[in-house]
């Protein structure tokens, strides 16, 4: 009897953790995107007032984030200092798409990022700006769907973990 | 040093190039990158052509083809990706890169108020080589140099464009600071104004090339005021400039000279007789502020010193 009850015990648990984790992605992800907003308003802040070169300000950036956005920001800088003769772009897209792993980072978040990668560095001030308040536009405007998804999903995977492997103990007891 | 110009092309061209069997800096003058136009170099007797394998040829057809890719990669390596902390290099046509080599660039200009306010779509870039000829100088010093007052004479350097006027300069430059012990001329204090970071080849503000123990350089800095900036805070004993011409460049020569500094100076020109016409510096010339002409041409090559000319247009010996 105390062994049924442990393993119906175990199942309660593992279906709601399951759950809970599914619906952490969600967080997560907005929690990255916010993160995401903060280093594009950093950046752009440092070469509007400062104008260092791009791989200082990069790094001047990163020293302001979490992991794992302050990552990616720092690698990118410390290829662009040492592999001269590289183009910003081709260095970001390599960084974005081989070395940008644990993040929970949609494909169309990272579109976000490619799409920044392609344009950075490569005119004045007033165009840098109009890029970095452009791109900061389009993570707000992901940041509210996603909050939106994740206030109509999480409930409702978190109840489903729950639910979910109370059913299963049911049908096995 | 000039290898590291490589690193400031495009990666498919400095390959080209480091397989080609002139040497940088010694053989290679120019390096020019036109947009849909074969890759060229320029070397002390004339223009190559270069093919995809780092051939030369006289075939303009035969060359490799700059494309508009090479021309945007070339750019964005010579600004460090932050073509938007180059504003004044972007307005004043060049860019000078570790060494003291200046990229030069044409393209579609954008004029604003009387000014060019930036250029854009660039379609031609022009890598210029800084030659460091150590010594090139040594036996010009002696002959600007008054020994009976024991200073150093005003001197302008006159020479067309391409005939080492500027690599004379730097080594005339490095040799006043240091001293000539063989003359018993002792190392005086010199101020530059390095308007293109071209004579110290600076370098975030640290000069790059040789210029000596007792030299202050002001880089980037427009003549005119810097002329005066250093009279002001240096005490420098000589001024070195770099192709003086404008006119604010005259009324503070003359400032320069009242207040008893020496001044070295380089122009484009090709004989003294067509400088004394310009309304620029021909004042400079028929009032005696020189004593000195050192005129250049390149009939033996780059640097070759045609004659030095006292004030009275006579030879100096």
């Amino acid at each position: 009897m105390s062994l049924q009850l442990l393993g119906a015990l175990l199942i309660l648990l593992s279906g709601s953790f399951l759950g809970w984790i599914i619906a952490l992605q969600y967080l997560e992800r907005i929690k990255q995107l916010k993160e995401l907003q903060s280093a594009i308003d950093l950046f752009n802040s440092e070469v509007r007032y400062t104008q260092p070169i791009l791989h200082q300000a990069l790094a001047r950036t990163a020293k302001k984030l979490d992991k794992p956005i302050s990552i990616l920001f720092l690698e990118a800088a410390e290829s662009l200092s040492q592999k001269k003769g590289h183009t910003f772009n081709d260095i970001w897209q390599q960084k974005l798409n081989n070395n940008f792993k644990n993040n929970y980072l949609l494909k169309q978040d990272k579109d976000i990022l490619q799409e920044w990668g392609q344009q950075i560095g490569s005119s004045d001030l007033e165009g840098q700006r109009n890029i970095n308040n452009l791109t900061l536009k389009k993570l707000e405007k992901l940041i509210e769907q996603a909050e939106v998804e994740a206030e109509k999903k999480v409930k409702l995977i978190r109840y489903s973990g729950f639910l979910i492997s109370l059913t299963i103990i049911i049908l096995l007891y | 040093m000039s290898r590291k110009i490589l690193q400031y092309l495009p990666p498919k061209i400095s390959n080209i190039i480091n397989n080609l069997k002139f040497k940088l800096g010694k053989e290679i003058l120019e390096i020019r990158l036109r947009v849909n136009q074969p890759l060229q170099i320029v070397t002390d007797s004339k223009h190559h052509y270069i093919t995809q394998n780092g051939a030369l040829t006289p075939d303009s057809s035969q060359g490799y083809c700059i494309t508009g890719e090479d021309i945007k990669k070339a750019k964005l390596i010579l600004t460090e990706n932050s073509i938007y902390a180059l504003k004044r290099q972007l307005k004043q046509g060049f860019i000078t890169i570790p060494g003291g080599h200046r990229v030069g660039f044409t393209g579609e200009v954008i004029f604003e108020n009387n000014e060019i306010k930036t250029i854009k779509n660039i379609n031609s870039l022009n890598y210029r080589i800084t030659r460091e000829v150590i010594g090139s100088a040594k036996k010009i010093v002696k002959k600007i140099f008054n020994f009976r007052e024991r200073r150093f004479f005003n001197t302008l350097i006159i020479s067309p464009p391409i005939c080492g006027k500027t690599t004379l300069l730097r080594d005339l430059i490095r040799i006043i600071s240091y001293g000539e012990k063989s003359t018993g001329i002792k190392g005086r204090t010199v101020g530059v104004v390095d308007e293109r970071s071209e004579i110290a080849g600076s370098y975030n503000g640290i000069p790059q090339n040789d210029i000596g123990p007792r030299t202050d350089v002001l880089d980037n800095c427009p003549k005119a005021e810097g002329m005066m900036l250093l009279i002001r805070s240096m005490s420098p004993e000589i001024i070195a400039v770099d192709e003086i011409g404008k006119k604010d460049d005259i009324k503070a020569i003359r400032e320069v000279l009242n207040a008893g500094v020496t001044l070295i100076t380089t122009i484009h020109g090709n004989s003294l007789p067509s400088l004394k016409l310009r309304s620029d510096v021909g004042g400079l010339i028929k009032d005696n502020l020189f004593q000195r002409y050192i005129i250049l041409n390149k009939k033996k090559g780059i640097g070759t010193v045609e004659k030095i000319l006292n004030h009275s247009l006579q030879e100096v010996s």
